[in-house]
């Protein structure tokens, strides 16, 4: 057990952080020392949660600067004795670590992240989609997102121009993209052509250091960039699949 | 309470390569349209030999030659860091961002400035003679 000093942002307090010292094993996470100060300390203190194992994605919040999913750091490996939790950034806090996710899922919406299948495919025939084709490979890694909305609140870019689609929009639309069952190909790739869409991107790569499933949304990005400079290499492999 | 440029800074994710790299280039490309402005005025300027020969005697002056190792510096960070977003565009070097900046910018950045600085220092301010 070690002690620790807990600064957390609240609401309504013009960024002024509550401290509070915590007696934590060293396995113990950042989520539960959050438990620990509402259990015994101050039962007013807000923040969301659900799975604990980094799979939900409601937990994300920044620590320490960074946005990290709450349940998944452990405060040993933090390095710090001092412990800043605040609400994820460029989202509108509820209350002290509880962001309202609109704006990232009003984007979200925007790329139709549903499957959009081809009327013309027999349903119940399923479609085979090899692990060594293109959607195969691009899919490995890819599809991982939990919309915790970590990338999102990394990205400065976001940060400065809410009308930016952001990185996990971007990376749902490359895979329903490449994803050979699909058939709202256009749509997507209308929105994604666009002053707000994939060129808004300044390659800062936030969002690849900040996603907790690793993915490296940049390339999804820099993919779609390509393909929409390139439409007919696009095309090609994207039909490349056994299609029955 | 914590002032609000502090509290709009913050949430900037400074910890990682990319937002530095980000506003090095922003702060360098500023820094370089400002210089270019002065350099063009100064110049123009200097249409007389005699007014000419003056001012090249005031910019070997120690104090200018520093000031031309920081331009060389800032010149170098910015085409360093431009040439790897470059290669981004390209798609090289996506899965080891962090590593092609730090040896590529910062690393090969450095070794160029000390090179290209190395001589400016020693005969332009150590060794320099009014
Ligand atoms: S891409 Fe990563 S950081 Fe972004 S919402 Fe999905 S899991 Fe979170
Ligand atoms: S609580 Fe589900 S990801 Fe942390």
């Amino acid at each position: 057990m070690a002690t620790y000093q807990i600064r957390v942002a609240r609401s309504g307090s013009d960024g002024a952080t509550d401290s509070f010292t915590v007696e934590l094993d060293h396995r113990m996470t950042v989520l539960d020392a959050l438990f620990l100060i509402q259990r015994e300390q101050d039962p007013t203190l807000s923040f969301r949660c659900s799975c604990r194992v980094g799979m939900c994605g409601t937990c994300a919040m920044r620590i320490n600067w960074q946005p990290r999913l709450a349940c998944q750091t452990r405060v040993l490996t933090l390095k710090a004795d001092t412990i800043v939790v605040e609400p994820l950034a460029h989202l509108p806090v509820m209350k002290d670590l509880v962001v309202a996710m609109d704006p990232f899922f009003e984007q979200w919406k925007r790329v139709k992240p549903a499957l959009h299948p081809d009327p013309k495919r027999d349903p119940k025939k399923l479609a085979v989609v090899p692990p060594t084709s293109e959607f195969g490979k691009q899919a490995q890694g890819k599809r991982d997102c939990i919309t915790c909305g970590a990338c999102y609140a990394a990205c400065g870019i976001v940060g400065s121009n809410e009308e930016y689609l952001g990185p996990a929009a971007i990376n749902k639309a490359m895979l329903r993209l490449m994803d050979p069952r699909d058939n709202a190909v256009d749509e997507r790739l209308e929105e994604l052509n666009d002053e707000n869409g994939v060129w808004r991107c300044h390659t800062q790569f936030n969002c690849v250091a900040a996603c907790p499933k690793g993915i490296n949304l940049t390339d999804s990005i820099m993919k779609m960039k390509r393909s929409l400079l390139f439409p007919k290499k696009f095309h090609d492999k994207r039909n490349f699949v056994d299609n029955p | 309470m914590t002032s609000a440029i502090s509290l709009t800074i913050r949430k900037y994710s400074w910890k990682y390569a990319g937002n530095l790299a980000f506003w090095i280039q922003r702060l360098t490309g500023l820094g370089l349209v400002f210089y270019l402005i002065l350099h063009v005025h100064t110049i123009h300027d200097l249409r007389d030999p005699a007014k000419f020969d003056a001012a090249l005697a005031t910019f070997s002056k120690p104090f200018f030659k520093l000031g031309e190792i920081f331009l060389l510096a800032t010149v170098i960070l910015h085409a360093m860091n431009g040439i790897r977003l470059t290669m981004v565009d390209m798609g090289v070097g996506l899965t080891k961002q962090r590593q092609v900046f730090w040896y590529f910018t910062i690393g090969l950045g450095a070794a160029l400035l000390i090179a290209g600085a190395l001589p400016m220092f020693i005969y332009g301010i150590l060794r320099h003679q009014p």
